[in-house]
């Protein structure tokens, strides 16, 4: 199963694509939004964990733009972020977030989140 | 003519002076500005639930090209909680009808809070879903009036003024309200950097590299804006003389700033006069108070490229300082405003007001001196040579004071071009400059001619490179 | 006269050679140190990454360089992190020593290393760290001290608790913003210990900031203190009327409901008592909300206004019917802002 994580933290970045290569996912990183949604197109991942708040591209216009594109429009997406808010929550889960993952967060955790995930988007 | 003599010595001795002195306060302000700092202790702000929320202000005048990427980039600033107040100034065009479209708003009726005046609300829109972003409707009546209908609908203590086509960094917000948290009482009023956005690679309102521009003019503004922001204003936030927040990015108290009764649509540069009348309500008042200017965020804005915008704006600007020194001419050396009163506002009274007039004639005595024998050519270039060697003095210092704030990673041909225009400012731009605002100096005067042009709209017959009616003020050298 | 213009034309000259020749050097002293942390980050994020992930062994960190990297890596990553992982990192870091180099850090001369070493173990967090930091308390600088306090309060145990709450109380003058977080701090983890700055014994700009924590942290044991403070000043009543409504306190409706129509108190208390009645919902407060309506004051106005337009159809027929027989700027003809 191929997962890709945009995260603009390199140190974040490289702990949760550790954590997924332990538990046997295939990791692609992206460190801003633009290269994140050029790699979504490009790799057809089964998973994208994103961030919000990232240089170039926000996370919700990458949302966005995902859904937008029939290719893309499936993709289970898991967001990783600290912005919690009503507002952040439920703006994007209106635009079709599966899963929402506050930082700061458990690897192990995210991890389990990610196979659920990847269960209900399977069946 | 030895009067003359002496006054043109005592003028350039109290400027090497005062700004020699400002400049070492800024140094040390920075200073202490950058071991304050820390990431985590940023990223901690923006998770903390104590962090004021903040009004976003967006006056907006003919911008419906750019203005649905500007909010959209301005909610998705790294903040907590803000919301957008975007402040329709009776446009001709469909600035209102291109932010319903994009942002799926209604329009609701909502009673006009009476904190302060302002031309008529036509209507207020609000969006169905969950966003924070107003729209107000209003007649025609400038920025300052705009202003004064947002503050009025604001929901939040603390309201941030930008400019419709002003493009802030992710962290700038967080950055600039920090003063706000590290003292909530005293801090009155904050302001971050302006840089010259020409040459930046931008796509939906956000920049995604940031480059020196290639223009001549847009380079030599690049130097300009260093040495106001590093050199100057840094320096006065450490006396709390900051006599100018840039309307192109300020955060102010909003309940302060009702109290001292907003924004006045009758003057030229209402930024800069409500900057000099914060000073002088709190300290009439006798409130403990301080207004920062923080060194580090960025507030990327489009210089003007061609020299009659720039002509324009810089006769503006200073049409705008005179005025409000006029207004406020109760301040200068008044030992009751402290800094401001007997430092700051003279200083600036006598450098950016007077100053161009003293270095030109300076310029224009001494070569006729020269001409008619009384000095030798030897002398006559030493003293040119003086001028523009303390002006580069001064450019050079604010620069590496700007290299010394964290995450600036400019390349080394970038500071090559910045040494060069360095030098070439003070080369002949500075001086034209002074032309300028001497020619500002003299609009003033006959203001009564002027005065019904001036209220169009924002911008009226200006192009929209033209804001921030008080902009980094230039010492005159 | 030119001996003189010659000289000062020197001494710039000079000046400004000393002014490149030390922005020259000091790009230069970055641009080093980002080359040699570009090149050893990499290598510091994937031996805590593979280590926290199980795949790799505890990594052996030699050389000042690298250990700064590291440090740096890991308070990166202790931010994000919770849980297992985080414990995990946090044992490594004292194992290897970083703790004990930021407490011996605290006793530096220098105000900025201090300062430093201070929010390096508010970051990790260790409990091994609580000397240390009880020492800090006393430290010459005021945010150096409110760091320790805020850290104690996370990390250390009863006996540090009141030292805590004391250094929040001393310097919430000096440097209200970092007294408050400590106040917050403590509110996240010893609630309890809130109490104190509740009461009337406590000044009053530590109460408005413990107020504010006990309402946006919506801690419901502090609810009775809360409604002690709606006797009190304005600023204060106006923060614990706040904080109530954001507990949804129901038991204060009452104690709310005499304030919003107190006419001897001021607006800013009374228009948040009335925000607070119509965020808690309860229907009792209507009688109050409609007589509000006609108060001498926009902003109370407004605040009943929108507080009726949330409690449902019962508000939204009070404001029909106030609508009607008014033509007031601060009541909108119909209830308008409803959606």
């Amino acid at each position: 199963m191929k997962v890709l994580i945009a995260e603009d933290s390199s140190t974040v970045r490289r702990l949760v694509a550790a954590r997924l290569t332990a538990d046997g996912y295939d990791v692609i990183e992206a460190a801003d939004g633009e290269a994140a949604l050029a790699l979504a197109r490009q790799e057809h991942p089964d998973l994208l964990i994103l961030d919000k708040v990232m240089p170039k591209l926000d996370g919700f216009e990458i949302v966005r733009a995902l859904r937008e594109d029939p290719a893309t429009r499936a993709v289970p997406i898991v967001m990783l972020t600290d912005r919690t808010s009503e507002e952040d929550v439920l703006g994007g889960l209106h635009l079709g977030v599966e899963e929402y993952m506050p930082k700061p967060f458990s690897p192990h955790e995210l991890s389990a989140r990610v196979q659920r995930t990847l269960n209900r988007a399977g069946s | 003519m030895i009067f003359y003599v002496w006054l043109v010595f005592g003028f350039f001795g109290a400027f090497v002076i005062v700004n020699t002195g400002v400049l070492l306060l800024a140094a040390l302000q920075l200073r202490r500005y950058v071991t304050g700092a820390s990431a985590s202790g940023l990223r901690r702000m923006i998770r903390s639930p104590l962090t004021p929320p903040i009004s976003v202000l967006v006056p907006a005048y003919n911008e419906a090209a750019g203005i649905a990427d500007s909010v959209r980039s301005l909610l998705a600033l790294d903040y907590p909680k803000l919301e957008v107040v975007v402040i329709n100034d009776g446009s001709t065009d469909h600035t209102t009808d291109r932010l319903v479209d994009v942002f799926d708003l209604r329009e609701v009726r909502r009673p006009t809070p009476p904190f302060l005046p302002h031309r008529p609300v036509r209507a207020i829109y609000e969006p169905r879903g969950l966003l924070r972003l107003l729209v107000i409707d209003k007649e025609n009546g400038g920025k300052a009036d705009s202003l004064n209908a947002g503050i009025n609908f604001a929901a939040y203590p603390i309201f941030c003024t930008i400019d419709a086509d002003s493009i802030l960094e992710q962290d700038a917000l967080a950055k600039t309200v920090l003063p706000f948290v590290e003292d909530p009482h005293k801090t009155v009023a904050t302001g971050g950097m302006v840089r010259v956005a020409n040459g930046c690679r931008i796509e939906r309102g956000r920049v995604m590299e940031a480059h020196l521009p290639r223009s001549r003019v847009a380079m030599f503004q690049v130097v300009e804006y260093v040495r106001a922001f590093f050199g100057t204003r840094t320096g006065w936030t450490a006396l709390n003389a900051l006599l100018i927040v840039s309307g192109a990015f300020g955060l102010f108290r909003r309940d302060i700033v009702i109290a001292a009764g907003g924004y006045r649509t009758d003057v030229v540069g209402e930024d800069f006069e409500l900057v000099v009348r914060l000073h002088r309500t709190c300290r009439d008042a006798g409130r403990p108070y301080r207004i920062v200017h923080v060194p580090d965020p960025v507030c990327w804005t489009e210089a003007p490229e061609g020299a009659r915008f720039l002509r324009r704006q810089r006769r503006r600007w200073h049409r705008g300082c005179l005025e409000t020194l006029l207004i406020h001419r109760r301040m200068l050396l008044n030992p009751r405003y402290r800094a401001v009163g007997l430092l700051a506002m003279p200083a600036m009274f006598v450098f950016d007001v007077l100053g161009p007039l003293i270095e030109l004639s300076g310029y224009v005595v001494s070569l006729a001196a020269f001409l008619f024998g009384k000095i030798s050519l030897v002398t006559f270039a030493l003293f040119l040579t003086v001028s523009v060697l303390y002006g580069l003095f001064l450019t050079l210092s604010a620069i590496t004071l700007e290299d010394a704030t964290p995450n600036r990673h400019p390349a080394w041909s970038d500071l090559g071009r910045m040494l060069l225009y360095a030098l070439g400012e003070n080369l002949g731009y500075r001086q034209v400059m002074h032309v300028w605002r001497t020619e500002g100096f003299w609009q003033l005067i006959r203001k009564a001619e002027w005065g019904a042009m001036e209220r169009k709209g924002l911008s009226g017959p200006e192009p929209a490179a033209d804001h921030a009616a008080a902009g980094p003020e230039s010492s005159p050298r | 006269m030119t001996g003189v213009l010659v000289s000062v034309v020197a001494w710039l000259a000079v000046a400004i050679g000393l002014i490149v020749a030390l922005n020259i050097s000091n790009r230069i002293v970055v641009r080093r140190r980002e080359l040699q942390e570009r090149r050893l980050r990499p290598r510091a994020e994937l031996s805590i990454a593979e280590y926290l992930a199980g795949s790799a062994a505890a990594p052996d960190i030699a050389g000042k360089g690298e250990r700064a990297v590291m440090l740096k890596v890991a308070i990166e990553a202790i931010y994000d992190l919770r849980g297992s992982e985080r414990a995990r990192l946090v044992e490594l870091l004292e194992q290897r020593g970083f703790v004990a180099d930021a407490m011996s850090g605290l006793r530096a001369r220098r105000r900025a290393l201090r300062l430093r070493a201070a929010e390096t173990l508010a970051v990790i967090g260790s409990a091994v760290a609580v000397p240390a930091l009880t020492a800090g308390l006393n430290d010459r600088d005021a945010v150096v001290r409110t760091t320790c306090a805020r850290t104690l309060a996370e990390v250390g145990g009863d006996d540090v608790t009141d030292s805590a709450v004391a250094a929040a109380e001393r310097d919430m003058v000096a440097a209200p913003g970092a007294a408050a977080a400590v106040v917050l701090a403590l509110g996240i983890g010893r609630p309890s210990a809130l109490a104190p700055l509740l009461r009337r014994a406590a000044a009053p700009e530590v109460r408005l900031v413990a107020i504010a924590v006990a309402g946006v942290l919506r801690l419901s044991e502090h609810a009775p203190l809360l409604q002690a403070c709606l006797a009190d000043r304005d600023d204060l009543a106006a923060a614990a009327a706040r904080g109530l409504g954001l507990i949804g306190e129901v038991r204060s409706v009452g104690a709310l409901m005499a304030l919003a129509s107190d006419e001897d108190r001021g607006p800013l208390a009374r228009a948040a008592a009335v925000t607070a009645l119509g965020t808690i919902g309860d229907l009792s407060a209507l009688p109050v909300l409609e007589s509000q309506l006609r108060a001498p004051d926009w902003s109370l106005r407004a605040a009943t206004t929108e507080a009726l337009s949330r409690l449902g159809e019962p508000g939204a027929a009070a404001l029909r019917a106030a609508g009607s027989s008014h033509s007031d700027p601060g009541v909108p003809a119909g209830a308008a802002s409803q959606p």
